[in-house]
């Protein structure tokens, strides 16, 4: 498998919550020890952020609580809008479109069919007031299927892989445990075959023994389906089992990027290595 | 060093093996030059050396040995030519269609060259949890994007060369012992002919049989034609299996890198 051409290409991606000014940047990061602009009051919650994501491949992305780690994923999954740079995601039809540009339709279909997004919390992810068949039916739905066998053997489909048991399809998530309800969140993330997946933590809080379910089940979806995915986790055990490769981020940039096995063996940063540290 | 002197095990016979497809042995597969690894520790204001100014090439069919006493960075080399550990002066240059400089290359080469060209095999089994062992050893081919259940067939083959009994292959690893282990290991290694095979103290801590199959393994490979990087702890193995011995100093007997 040779992979010629990135899926996301994200370069110079910049959030100012503010009015910003132009010292901006310059005064906040990790050099500065800060991310609020001493000079407007502005909130730096990213800036300068680049990389580039291959097809089928699991990117890590590192940091404390606060580092910018979830900003980065709501840019790129357009539930936020970047003040600058630039994000160009690439369609499996090879159309490219730049996630910082697009227009809010544009935004909608990209989420709706080409997006799937996993978060910590599963009331940001499921709608808890229909059933499980019902959360992957309407994600169905948002992507134009209209036909009611093919929406339910789908949705079927989906829990098998996810390991729910067919006869809770018609339960709400109300019902479910706290791992079950992370992979319908999974199934319901799945359901329009997306392109990109954004993974916000999702092991965090769970006990140990379902924890490594849901990983098995990732690796499980990178390897049959090819889906590329970014991973975001204050977990080092987490990104060493998953990510192929890693960037660590402190105040809002990007402090060091690269393999992950080496970011966690290597590290070059004092951040990284105070991170690695403690781990250990 | 001639390797028909080995105590260890009798050479298994090369001409035997269908060759059409391995590489010219004595063809160069690695150029270390000048390679030196420091780790510096920012919050103590310490930098520790490891490697310094190594200097070797890795033949096709040949075993390179890596010599020197603890703490001289044999084991921070291979750790360097993986990619694990970023080197502080010095190219790793793997060679090819194309030569690909493992110390200043993207990532994602770096990746590439780890699923098809370079094994790296430790005294420890790292496996995903609950993975039965024919799994375990076809993951490598599977990462390649081979046909799973050819890939499993694959695995089955290197598990019968490296003699592991069959009623281990469908449970996971996690319970075997030590010697069972290591040739899951060393088989997961070899399962999609890598170019090059390196190998951090195969046999450490092994039983005679055991030990004695992984030699015949690495002697199988290299009449494969890998190119193998090796640490061994014990003396016979180097003199047994190594074409060339690379001896490395500890860094305090030579000048300081910073």
């Amino acid at each position: 498998m040779v992979h010629e051409t990135p899926v996301l290409s994200v370069a110079g991606l910049t959030r100012i919550h503010g009015r910003g000014c132009a010292d901006c940047v310059r005064l906040t990061g990790d050099a500065a020890g800060r991310n609020v602009c001493p000079s407007c009051g502005s909130v730096v919650a990213v800036a300068d952020i680049s990389f580039d994501l291959w097809p089928g491949e699991i990117l890590g992305v590192m940091g404390e609580s606060g580092s910018g780690k979830s900003s980065v994923v709501k840019l790129l999954h357009l539930d936020d809008r970047a003040s600058a740079g630039s994000a160009w995601f690439r369609e499996g039809d090879g159309r490219r479109h730049d996630l910082v540009a697009v227009d809010e339709a544009e935004a909608r279909r990209l989420r709706d069919t080409r997006f799937g997004m996993v978060f910590q919390n599963p009331h940001l992810g499921l709608n808890f007031g229909v059933s499980a068949g019902g959360n992957i039916a309407e994600r169905l739905l948002c992507g134009g299927e209209r036909r009611f066998q093919t929406i339910r053997e789908t949705a079927l489909g989906l829990l098998d892989r996810t390991e729910v048991p067919r006869a809770r399809i018609d339960h709400q998530p109300g019902q479910f445990s706290g791992g079950m309800q992370q992979r319908l969140q999974i199934a319901r993330a799945l359901a329009p075959k997306p392109e990109l997946l954004f993974l916000d933590e999702v092991t965090t809080g769970l006990d140990l023994s379902v924890q490594a379910r849901i990983l098995d089940l990732i690796l499980e979806i990178q390897r049959e389906l090819g889906v590329a995915m970014i991973v975001v986790t204050h977990d080092l055990g987490v990104v060493r089992l998953l990510a192929g490769r890693t960037i660590v981020l402190r105040h809002g940039r990007v402090v060091e990027a690269g393999l992950t096995d080496q970011i966690l063996e290597d590290p070059q940063h004092p951040y990284t290595q105070q991170l690695v540290m403690s781990a250990l | 060093m001639p390797q028909s002197s080995s105590p260890i095990a009798p050479a298994l016979p090369c001409g035997l093996k269908a060759q059409s497809s391995k590489p010219k042995a004595g063809l160069a597969v690695l150029t270390v030059s000048g390679l030196s690894k420091s780790f510096t520790l920012h919050h103590q204001g310490k930098s520790i050396p490891s490697a310094y100014d190594a200097s070797f090439t890795v033949c096709a069919g040949q075993l390179t040995a890596l010599v020197g006493p603890s703490g001289a960075g044999k084991s921070s080399v291979l750790k360097c030519v993986y990619r694990t550990y970023l080197p502080q002066a010095g190219s790793i240059v793997l060679h090819g269609d194309t030569d690909l400089d493992l110390a200043a290359c993207d990532e994602h080469a770096a990746l590439r060259a780890r699923r098809r060209d370079i094994s790296y095999v430790t005294q420890f089994l790292h496996c995903l949890p609950r993975q039965s062992t024919v799994d375990v050893v076809a993951a490598p081919l599977v990462a390649l994007g081979e046909d799973r259940e050819v890939a499993r067939e694959a695995a089955r083959l290197r598990l019968r060369e490296l003699d592991l009994p069959g009623r281990l292959w469908d449970v996971p690893p996690a319970t075997f012992s030590g010697g069972e282990r290591q040739r899951v290991n060393l088989a997961r290694g070899l399962v999609h002919r890598p170019r090059l095979l390196m190998l951090d103290e195969p046999t450490a801590s092994l039983d005679q049989r055991s030990a004695e199959l992984v030699v015949a393994a690495i002697r199988a490979a290299k009449c494969d034609g890998v190119a193998i990087l090796a640490i061994f702890h014990d003396p016979a193995l180097v003199a047994a299996l190594a074409d060339t011995v690379v001896t490395l100093k500890r860094p305090t007997e030579v000048p300081c890198a910073a």
